[in-house]
Parts: structure tokens; sequence; C-alpha cells
């Protein structure tokens, strides 16, 4: 037993280290071989490259080149003129490689590459297919100058720096929020020669232009009165100084637009003084604003016009003119008047809105309106004071007044169909309150725009016959007249209802109501009657204005039925029943006038394009830099956005409005008010109506800007704006386009769009006489990260950059090809700082 | 009985696996043991490119000669030395001196130098020098090398034989 133990120790043992024998064989040994590469020719080309000079090497290509002038510096060596060549022509690169590595007899594949520019290869196989690369890696520096014919021993670099030693300039004439009705003209003045002109107008029929008395062509109206269309005007007429634009069509009125000049001129920006008004020979009706941008110390007004009817002027909520005339006559109204009526430091750094116009125009109500007159059909009168007696007799006796609802609310709903049906699109109808708790069918009708109808429907309540109601039930009232909106009315009407009340609410109720909703410790008809005036409201947008009169009135009822129903209480008595309702329909068309006139008659109105107000106050100095105007429009109807970049100061920004028959009553600045038209009055038909508003500079930030607007025909009834708006912004900004240090400073010539999408295309510099064409379009745009050898073209490039505020390719300050200077440093002897690495690879 | 089988088990599985790893051994060492063919090449090969780096040097000493020569470089400033060349040129076409040649790079076979474009040495071109094959060569190596020759890039081939 011992020995066969250890036989079997044994055994182990040796198979074991057999194990661990074969384990390290398998190990170290390698399965497959590996091939050596031993040719060293990459490091020969290298070297060969960087050892013989252009001056030395005996071919006949590069010595031609040498005499050609093409090089000029004989003592580079091959690297570094195959250096030169690959930044500044890389077709002369490759073919000069070609020509010196002609002797060049290998089997090898091999290829030399610049940076990733491959500019010499010889192969067998595609390097894409190689299966080992080997590589031989240099990096050269300093190449560069090939063009400097002053400099033969050391790299030069050239540094650009462009810069535009004037421009054009842009000028705007903005008409006002509304400017109408007839033919209108505009004074446009400059000083210079005119590149441009274009207009952007909401305009309401189509119309002919003329510049200084001569036709230039006839345009079509715009897509509508909120949507503006640009138009383009030959410059053929227009000249420096005064030049007068006539637009002739059929009762035009332009609410908002502006024109638009482009010209060169030795005058640099200035700061406004004086805000020409439209001219408008027709129907006078000017909405329009007034900016001063600083302190205002004096302002004079100068008026030209022509009207037998009164005209009046309105800046802010204050008449400073009221007048008429006989024929062709001029006014001036001077400061010590207008300083004393006017507040200046109101005015000042602010947009006022202005009003110009014929005095009782008909104004245009644009809407669906629907009013419902729920009637106090009272049988029994009584006196207004219960105790003083049950008759007529008794009352007057007592000194009180005997109530007759039915005879006064006949007189002030005769004036109601009078008043709602005089208004375009306004109708008019009836619901009797007094049904008694036995549903009896009050006296109703419908909403009509039939006026004998309804005049003979409220005459027949002067019969007492046809008071049927024993008790009143306002709730059921309220409830009638809600349905005869549901049943008639469109869901775009303005609806409102009249509930007048004389005395108290009797009882029942209408069961419509669970709630006490006026707090008094029970639900009755009282809450019933507010339940109903808050569902009008509430489920069909229906306006509900009450009237109580009478010296027990129900107020607290009524208050809470206007207040839940969105209206107004209007407390009354007999006598003042009728001026009562006259203020109720006052406040109705004033909430939803608007700004177009109405011609009745043969009213001929002219005011002349050079009526003016002068304004005077302390300017800033004069900037000093490119002024560049910018427009953009409107992200969607309320908002917009523009930036402000941190190496630009801002000089104007002005919010335009295309408000239509509207007005502009709301304008903020990263949620800073700006322009709020209410601060002058509610009554909006009775202000102006600015297209631009101007913005103060201390309020624009560096950075991104959220300008909101809205309009609105009373401070109730306010929308967004057209999506049409815009900021239209002026910067002054020092702009140079620098390069760095390159290779050469040739040049290009340059395609250039600007903003308006015209097109320049000039040699830059001018003395460039090279066919290479660089671009800055929106289609095509220079890469300076590819071409990035020459100083002129990425010093342009790096301009055109600047001037492209929003990056969309295109130049938003237009110039012409004698204002783009551009200026040289050569740094001879300086390091050039291009570098790049040289590779030779080869492959298998 | 049963120990003696089991003594017998074990003999024969450790000389079984013995036996089978002395077939792997014998797999991987024919797999990767290089035939007498390429031996040969990359023996050539090998001498061909001690040839070339030796020649793209400046050699040893500086301006050395057939006497005190002791690294034989022909390049001057990385281009072809032609008094470096004459040299060598010359050498090659003593026996003795060729021998030496070789002795000095370290090789056994022959070997000739032949330029892309031929050397001027002493006013005649010369497309080769040191030893031409012959028809009984019977392999024979291309060494490749790009230098610079009267101002001018040239291809310098090495060929090495026996």
């Amino acid at each position: 037993m011992e020995l066969k133990k250890r036989g079997v120790f044994f055994s182990i043992d040796a198979l074991v280290a057999l194990t661990m024998i074969i384990l390290v064989i398998l190990v170290a040994y390698p399965l497959t071989k590996y091939q050596v590469r031993e040719t060293n020719i990459h490091y020969d080309i290298l070297k060969t490259l960087s050892t013989l000079k252009v001056g030395e090497i005996n071919n006949p290509y590069v010595q031609g080149l040498i005499s050609q002038g093409v090089i000029n510096n004989t003592d580079k060596t091959l690297l570094e003129q195959i250096g030169d060549f690959y930044i500044t022509n890389q077709s002369l690169a490759k073919k000069f490689t070609e020509e010196v590595l002609s002797p060049l007899d290998t089997n090898e594949n091999i290829g030399i590459w610049y940076g990733n520019l491959l500019v010499f290869s010889r192969n067998r196989t595609a390097f894409e297919d190689a299966r080992n690369v080997f590589t031989a890696r240099q990096i050269i520096s300093g190449i560069g100058g090939l063009n400097n014919s002053n400099s033969t021993i050391g790299p030069t670099g050239f540094s650009a720096r462009a810069f535009l030693k004037s421009s054009l300039q842009k000028k705007y004439f903005y008409f006002g929020g509304y400017v109408g009705d007839g033919n209108l003209t505009a004074l446009v003045q400059y000083t210079g020669n005119i590149s441009s002109a274009e207009m952007e107008l909401a305009i309401n029929n189509d119309f002919d232009l003329y510049v200084n008395g001569n036709f230039v062509d006839n345009y079509q109206a715009s897509p509508s009165e909120t949507i503006p269309a640009n138009y383009s005007i030959l410059i053929t007429n227009f000249q420096s100084g005064n030049n007068t634009l006539e637009f002739k069509g059929s009762s035009l009125r332009i609410s908002g637009g502006f024109i638009k000049i482009t010209y060169k001129s030795d005058v640099q920006y200035q700061q406004p003084t004086k805000h020409y008004f439209p001219g408008v020979h027709g129907l006078v009706n000017i909405y329009d604003g007034l900016y001063v941008p600083g302190n205002l110390s004096t302002m004079n007004i100068f008026l030209h016009y022509n009207s037998s009817y009164n005209i009046f002027m309105k800046i802010g909520n204050v008449t400073v003119f009221n007048g008429s005339s006989t024929g062709e006559t001029t006014t001036s109204i001077n400061n010590s008047y207008l300083s004393s009526v006017l507040n200046y430091q109101g005015l000042s750094k602010k947009t006022a809105p202005v009003r110009f116009a014929l005095e009782n125009l008909t104004l245009f109500v644009n809407v669906s309106l629907d009013v419902m007159s729920v009637v106090d059909m009272s049988k029994f009168m009584r006196c207004s004071n219960f105790d003083a007696g049950v008759n007529q007799i008794q009352c007057k006796k007592g000194g009180y007044i005997w109530m007759l609802p039915a005879n006064y609310s006949k007189e002030g709903n005769t004036f109601l169909i009078n008043e709602i049906l005089s208004l375009s699109g306004g109708r008019l109808g009836f619901v009797g309150m007094s049904a008694s708790q036995n549903p009896v069918t009050p006296p109703t009708y419908p909403l009509s725009n039939n006026s004998n109808a309804l005049l003979n429907s409220v005459s027949s309540l002067s019969q007492e016959s046809s008071y049927d109601a024993n008790n009143l039930r306002l709730c059921r009232g309220v409830i009638l007249a809600t349905d005869q909106f549901v049943a008639n009315s469109t869901p775009e009407a303005i609806k409102v209802q009249i509930v007048m009340l004389a005395g108290q609410i009797s009882t029942p109720g209408c069961n419509n109501n669970a709630t006490d909703l006026n707090n008094d410790g029970g639900i009755d008809s009282r809450d019933d009657a507010i339940k109903s005036a808050c569902d009008a409201f509430q489920d069909h947008n229906i306006q509900v204005n009450t009237i109580g009169y009478g010296d027990i009135v129900d107020t607290d009822t009524l208050q809470r039925m206007a207040d839940c129903g969105n209206g107004t209480f209007y407390e009354s008595n007999l006598s003042q029943l009728v001026a009562t309702y006259q203020n109720i329909t006052n406040e109705i068309k004033l909430a939803h006038t608007q700004q177009t006139a109405i011609a009745t008659g043969n009213i001929t109105s002219k005011l002349w394009e050079d009526s003016y107000i002068e304004f005077d106050y302390v300017k800033d100095s004069p900037p000093f830099g490119l002024i560049i105007t910018n427009e953009k429009k409107f992200d969607n109807s309320d908002t917009g956005t523009f930036n402000v970049s941190s190496d630009a100061k801002i000089l104007e920004t002005q919010g335009v409005s295309y408000s239509g028959p509207k007005w502009t009553n709301y304008l903020s600045i990263n949620n800073q008010e700006v322009y709020n038209l209410t601060k002058y009055g509610n009554k909006y038909i009775e202000l102006g109506d600015p297209y631009a508003i101007n913005i103060p500079t201390s309020q624009v930030s560096i950075g991104t800007n959220i300008i909101k607007i809205s309009t609105a025909t009373s401070p109730a009834n306010t929308t967004t704006g057209s999506a049409n708006n815009k900021i239209i912004y002026t910067i002054v900004k020092n702009v140079t386009g620098y390069s760095p240090i390159a290779a050469t400073a040739q040049g290009c010539i340059w395609t250039i769009q600007f903003e308006d999408d015209t097109n320049l295309t000039t040699a830059i510099p001018m003395n460039y006489t090279g066919a290479e064409t660089c671009f800055f379009t929106p289609t095509q745009i220079f890469n300076p990260s590819i071409t990035n050898h020459d100083a002129f073209q990425i010093a342009v490039f790096n301009l055109l950059k600047a001037l492209d505020l929003n990056s969309n390719n295109k130049v938003d300050l237009k110039f012409t090809e004698e204002d783009i200077q551009i200026a040289l440093s050569q740094l001879t002897g300086i390091p050039f700082t291009y570098s790049t690495e040289v590779q030779v690879r080869i492959w298998d | 009985m049963k120990n003696k089988g089991q003594a017998w088990g074990f003999d024969l599985f450790a000389a079984i696996f013995i036996f089978l790893g002395g077939i792997v051994i014998f797999y991987f060492y024919s797999l990767n043991y290089p035939s007498e063919g390429t031996n040969t090449l990359q023996s050539l090969s090998y001498e061909g490119n001690l040839i070339a780096e030796m020649l793209l040097t400046e050699g040893y000493p500086q301006n050395w000669n057939e006497n005190n020569v002791v690294r034989i470089g022909i390049m001057s400033k990385n281009k072809i030395n032609e008094t470096k060349l004459e040299k060598l040129y010359n050498m090659t076409l003593i026996e003795k001196d060729y021998k030496k040649t070789q002795g000095i790079f370290t090789v056994r076979n022959n070997y000739f130098i032949s330029p892309s474009k031929p050397f001027i040495i002493n006013n005649i071109g010369v497309n080769l020098i040191g030893r031409n094959y012959t028809d009984n060569s019977q392999n024979i190596i291309k060494i490749s090398r790009l230098t610079i020759y009267k101002d001018e890039p040239i291809t310098l081939n090495i060929y090495i034989w026996n």
C-alpha cells in the first residue's frame, strides 16, 4: 500500500509540472508572425524636403517658378515652399511636390499630407484599404509671406483691419396709428444722395403714388388694416432736401406704416427736433404720437390747414388747438401758450398720443352689438314712500314721488332704440320683467334692427293694460333676456343687458340658485336675481348693467348683479332715467368705437404736410461709430424680442404697432411699462394713437429685450396686437474687422447680401485683380476655417459678421464699395504663427 | 486488485497527457518556425538595411578613407558627398577592399548600389557601385532610399544578393 501511494503522488507531480510547462509555452510563444516594416523611405522624404532649398534644387520646374516670380524667397526649404503653396495655392502645392519628387522610385505606397490636405501620393493600394500605416511627422511653422516682394529672408505675416469709412444712412418717416381719410401726403427730408426708398403700409385702398408731383406707380392696398404691405419706390424723382410724397386714391387711410429711405450723406445721426404731420385732404382724422427724446424745454406748433369746420388738436389729453378757417391758413402756437397748458415734464422721454381731427366726426362702431333691455313692468304703481299712502294724491301730498315706471321706461327705451340702431351692427330687444308666480309670458320683443317695430313695441307699453304682472320677478327678466341672446345672437356679437328696476324686488324667486349670494342669511329672490346675472356673464359672456331708481330701490341686489355681470350699476331717479340710458349707450359706444370716420355730407378739409410740432431739449452728444438701424418683426401677435450686443450702444428704439382701427394702448419692455394710453384717459376716442412708440434708451438692456404690445378700443376691451408689429432700433457701434496674422494679404471679389436682399459685388480691396470669389449671403458664406490664409479676406469677413446683427448672413448696414476700407499691417520678421503638421505615410 | 488498477490508470493518463503536450509543442513550433527561404530573405533584407543605414550617414571618421574607415557613410549635411562616394566606388573596385566594405557593413552577402540617376564619378556616369549579381544568384533584395545628390532628390537602391 505504501508503494502504491508513492506511485500516485509521483504521477500527479509529473502531471502538474507538465501542465505548467505547456501553459507557459502557449502563453509565451507567438501564434502569428508579425511582419516588421524595414523601410525608412518616409523619413528620407522628410529629410530630403527639409534639407534642399528652393534656390538650390536642380529642377527646371522649380527654377521656372523662381524666374516667373511665383517663388520669391529661394532660401526656403522645399518643405516650407510646399507649405506656402499649401496655404496660398493648393493645386500649385501638389504640382510642385510632384515635380520635386519625380525621381522617387519605389514600390512603396507613399502619401504626403499637409494638415488634412494630401499634396502628393504614389501608391498601388488605396490608403483607405491600408492594413499597416507607418508615419513620419514634422511640424512646420513660419510659412507665409509669399506676396511680400520686400521679404527675402524669414517668415512674414500680414494683419489687416477692415472698416467702413462711411455708410448709407436710413431715415424713417412714420405715419400715425391712423391717418385718414382722403388723399394723403408725407414730407420726406434728407440731405445727400438717395440710394433706395421703400414703404411699409397698412392702407385700405389701392393708390397712386406721386413723388414731387411726378407719378411713380399704382400700388395695391395692403392685405388688411393690421397686415402691412411692402412697396419699393423708384428714386428717380427724389431730390436732396424736401420731398413730397402724395398718395391718391379713394378715401385712403393708413393705419400704421412708414416710408424708409436709404441715402448717403455727410451729415451723421441727428436727434429729432420736429415732428411733421402727414397731410390729409378729405376728412382730416389723424391719430398720431409725439416723442421728445430728452427733457422738453420749448415747444412750438405750426399748422397749415383749410377747414370751414372746427379742427382740434390734442396732445396727450390736452386740447392745444381748436379752430376753423375760411380758406388756406397757417397758425402758430407758441411756447408760452403750450407751456401753460401742457406738462412738459410729462411729455419728456415719453410717447404721448396726438390727435388732430375734425370735430363732430361720426366714428365707426365696427362690431355686432346686441342689447336686451329688461323693462320694469310693474302693474301697480306706488309711492316712493310706502307709509305716505296708497294712491298718487296721498303720495304727492306727502311730498313723495308717485312711481310710474312704465311711462319713464318708455321714454328711456325709445332713446335706447335710436342710439343702438344708429350704430352699424346694432340690434335691440325687450323683455318685460313682470311675470307672476304663475308663469305668464311677459311682453317680449326679440333682438331686431327694425326701428319702427321696436318703437311700436315700446309705444304699446304706455297702455296700462299691458302691465299684467302682480309681482315683479327680476330674476325671470334677466333669464328671459339671456334666453333671447342664446336664441338669436351670434358668438362674436357684443352682448349687453340693461336691467331697469323701479323699487324693490318682490318674491317669489326663480328657483335657479341655492346659495346665499348677498350674505343676508337666507336664499330668496334677491339671490336668484344675482345668480341670473352671474350666469348670463359667466355662461354667455353677456354684460349685465343695472339701473335702479326710486328712493326705496334695492341697490344692494342691483350692485351685486352688475358686479357679477361685468357691468355697471347706475342709480337714478325718474327725471334722470333717460340720461342714465344715455350714459350707458355712450359707454357701450365708447368701448367699441374705432378710429374710422364716416363722412356725412360734403365735408372737405385739408391739412398740409408741412405742419409740424417743433420741440427743443437737451440733446446727447453725437455718437461715435457706425450707426446701424435694424428692424425685427414680432415673434407673435403680442411679443417681440431683439438683442443688443455688449459692444453696441442703443440710440433709438421704437415698437411699431399695426393696431388697425384700434388704439395701441400698452407697450412694455422687459415687463416695464413704457406706454399706457389709459394714463391719458379712458375715452380712447378722444386720444391719439401713435404707430411708433419710442422706448427710452435707459429701459433697453444689453442682451435680449422683450417687448409686448396690446391694442384696445377701450380700457375694458383689450386684445393682442398684430404679428406684423416690429421693433425698429438704432445702435451705434465701433465696427471693425481684424484678421489674425495671416500668410497673405491679397483680397477677394466679394458678393454681399444686405438685409433688404440687394447684393453688392465688389473687389475688396478695390485694387484686387485676382479671380478669387468670397460670399456673405444666406446661401453661400465665406468660411474662415477653410480659407484662413488671407488677411484681407478674414478682416472683411469679420467686419461683415459684425454688421450682421441678427446673424442671418445678411448685412444690416448698407454701404457701397467706396465705403469699405482696408488697412494692412505688415509684420516683417515676426515669426508667422501659422503652422501645420506634415506627415509622410507609407502603408501596405 | 483495485489499487493496482488505479496506479495503472494514473500512469496511462499521464502518458497520454505528455503525448498530447508533445503534439501541441510540435504544432506551434512548426507553425512559427520560418522556412529556410524566408530566413534567407529576412537575412538579406536585414543586411540591405544595414548597408542603407550606414551609407546614409557621414561615416567615421568624418573624412574617412579606405585605410582608416570605421563606418562607411557617403553623406555630408544630408546630401551625398561626392568625395566619399568616389572613395566607396574605388573600394568596391578592388576585391580585397570590397570584402572590407562587406566587413564594415557587417554583411555576408554581396551588394551593389544603384542610383535612380547615374552618379558622376571622374566624369563617368556610374550606375552601379559594388558587386553586381550573376546568373548563379539565387536571392536578391532591393532597399530603396531617397537622398540628395547634386542638389537633386534621387532614389538610392541598395541591392543585396547571394
